[in-house]
């Protein structure tokens, strides 16, 4: 999977890495047990401090999307939603609508975006798997 | 023995004003004269003024440094073939240089990165999948050492004691050794250490960093699987050539009597061959591939971690080696201490080896 990290964004990178690789596992271009890079390997690809990619990965160990192993290093393996991450879930999403709604998107608009976005996530996990 | 000379001269001068020549070609795209560019600038005017004037500076100073040396080689002897090299290289680096400073002046001047997103790329794949080591293709320069092994091993009852080591200008032996495994094998030593040598640097090319351009990434990590297993094969195939060349130093030493004229052109035809695949590979690539996708971000600013363009210096990199900027190869990251040690002790170890060999086998 390629990942480019915005340095002139006001996301912090670890940030960045962890949003892109999140968006790898949903769109299956990362698919389930795949080894992710060791922290230094990936930050001498990437040249930046591999402190940084430490923390992308420690927090998507955290948020239960990878597996740290002593052996293999970071595996893709997400845990299954429970009510915590839901409720977690739903308090930044609605967040992320409110700010269409401010902004006067229309609903159907927001849904239709919704909706293409999944769509794609589904769409290429179904190449993926073709 | 001096028209060899010349000869020889003729065509490293030839080769390097070439790869000179080739100079915008042998850095990534975004990377003109030593100095990063944003994606919208690498055709800039600026750039390519300067390429024009580096490669007509080039020719004139090329052509002038291959005559002086053609009369130095004439006046003062083949010991000199170094010399004009060693000028061409500096004259290349000084133009270099000087392209590089005016580049990065317009380029200060005139804000190129302003309101540019600055981008790193990886591509996780290059490690999950990384791009194959073509094994089979080690049997080429191992066949041929041991081809010079066995070729030893049958010639060694035969060969006087002492036997002859070195030969002057007209084929006759003029300095003596004792037989031994050591005064008899030495070239085939040398064979061996420079295939595993560059065999070692072709299997360091399969792992090293791809310096992805955040502009397009697909197509440039494509360019790079391509690049690195024709790169890894140049390597090997110009290892097969040296040993194919020095079998020819072996066979001289081992049959008793050489004549200069064949052994010479038999012992460097096959390594100049070797050297200007390698080169052809090299300044091949970049060519193919059509920018087929913009993803709007550029190549972050990174000309404050290369001294003169020529040193890397990057504390928060912790890659051992990156691409160089001038010429083509990598260079270590000075900014990594463990790296920079290591190296620095390879390179005295070598250095000491070297020096203490011949004294050794002696």
């Amino acid at each position: 999977m390629i990942i480019s990290l915005d340095l002139s964004s006001d996301v912090p990178i670890y940030q960045q890495l962890r949003d892109r690789i999140v968006e790898g596992i949903a769109a299956g271009t990362l698919p389930e047990g795949e080894s992710l890079p060791s922290t230094r390997q990936l930050a001498a690809d990437f040249g930046i401090n591999f402190h940084t990619v430490n923390k992308a990965y420690d927090l998507l160990r955290q948020q239960g999307f990878v597996r740290l192993n002593r052996k293999t290093g970071a595996v893709v393996g997400a845990t299954p939603s429970d009510e915590a991450f839901v409720a977690d879930w739903t308090a930044r999403a609605r967040t992320l609508l409110a700010e269409a709604v401010a902004k006067g998107v229309p609903a159907e608009d927001v849904l239709a975006t919704c909706r293409s976005i999944l769509a794609g996530f589904g769409e290429q996990q179904g190449d993926e798997s073709s | 023995m001096t028209t060899t000379g010349v000869a020889v001269h003729l065509v490293l001068t030839a080769l390097l004003i070439y790869m000179g020549w080739l100079t915008p070609s042998l850095s990534t795209r975004t990377v003109r004269f030593g100095v990063r560019v944003p994606d919208d600038r690498v055709d800039d005017p600026v750039v390519q003024q300067e390429i024009r004037r580096f490669r007509t500076t080039l020719l004139i100073t090329g052509v002038i440094i291959a005559a002086v040396g053609v009369g130095l080689i004439y006046a003062a002897g083949v010991a000199l073939v170094p010399l004009p090299v060693l000028a061409q290289i500096v004259a290349w680096y000084l133009l270099y240089y000087r392209a590089n400073r005016v580049i990065t002046a317009a380029k200060d001047q005139g804000e190129w990165f302003a309101g540019k997103r600055q981008a790193v790329t990886a591509d996780t794949t290059l490690r999950s999948d990384p791009p194959k080591f073509p094994w089979a293709w080690l049997l080429l320069p191992v066949l041929v050492v041991a081809a010079s092994a066995v070729l030893g091993v049958i010639r060694y009852p035969d060969l006087p004691d002492p036997m002859p080591v070195h030969f002057d200008v007209n084929g006759v032996a003029n300095r003596y050794a004792p037989k031994s495994i050591g005064s008899v094998f030495t070239v085939v030593f040398i064979q061996a250490g420079l295939t595993v040598l560059l065999c070692g640097i072709a299997a360091l090319v399969f792992r090293g960093p791809a310096d992805v351009d955040p502009a397009r990434p697909a197509a440039s990590v494509r360019a790079h699987r391509e690049f690195i297993a024709r790169v890894g094969k140049g390597f090997i195939a110009m290892a097969t050539l040296i040993d194919v060349g020095l079998l020819a130093t072996d066979w001289a030493m081992w049959s008793g009597s050489s004549n200069v004229g064949v052994l010479l052109p038999l012992t460097l035809g096959p390594i100049l061959v070797g050297v200007a695949v390698l080169i052809l590979i090299i300044v091949r690539r970049n060519r193919d591939h059509e920018p087929d996708e913009h993803t709007g971000l550029s190549h972050r600013d990174d000309d404050s971690n290369w001294i003169g363009g020529i040193i890397y210096r990057n504390a928060n990199d912790p890659s051992w080696f990156v691409q160089r900027r001038f010429g083509f190869g990598w260079t270590v990251n000075v900014g990594n201490r463990v790296a920079l040690v290591t190296c620095a002790s390879l390179t005295v170890v070598v250095v000491a080896l070297g020096l203490l060999l011949p004294l050794i086998l002696r």
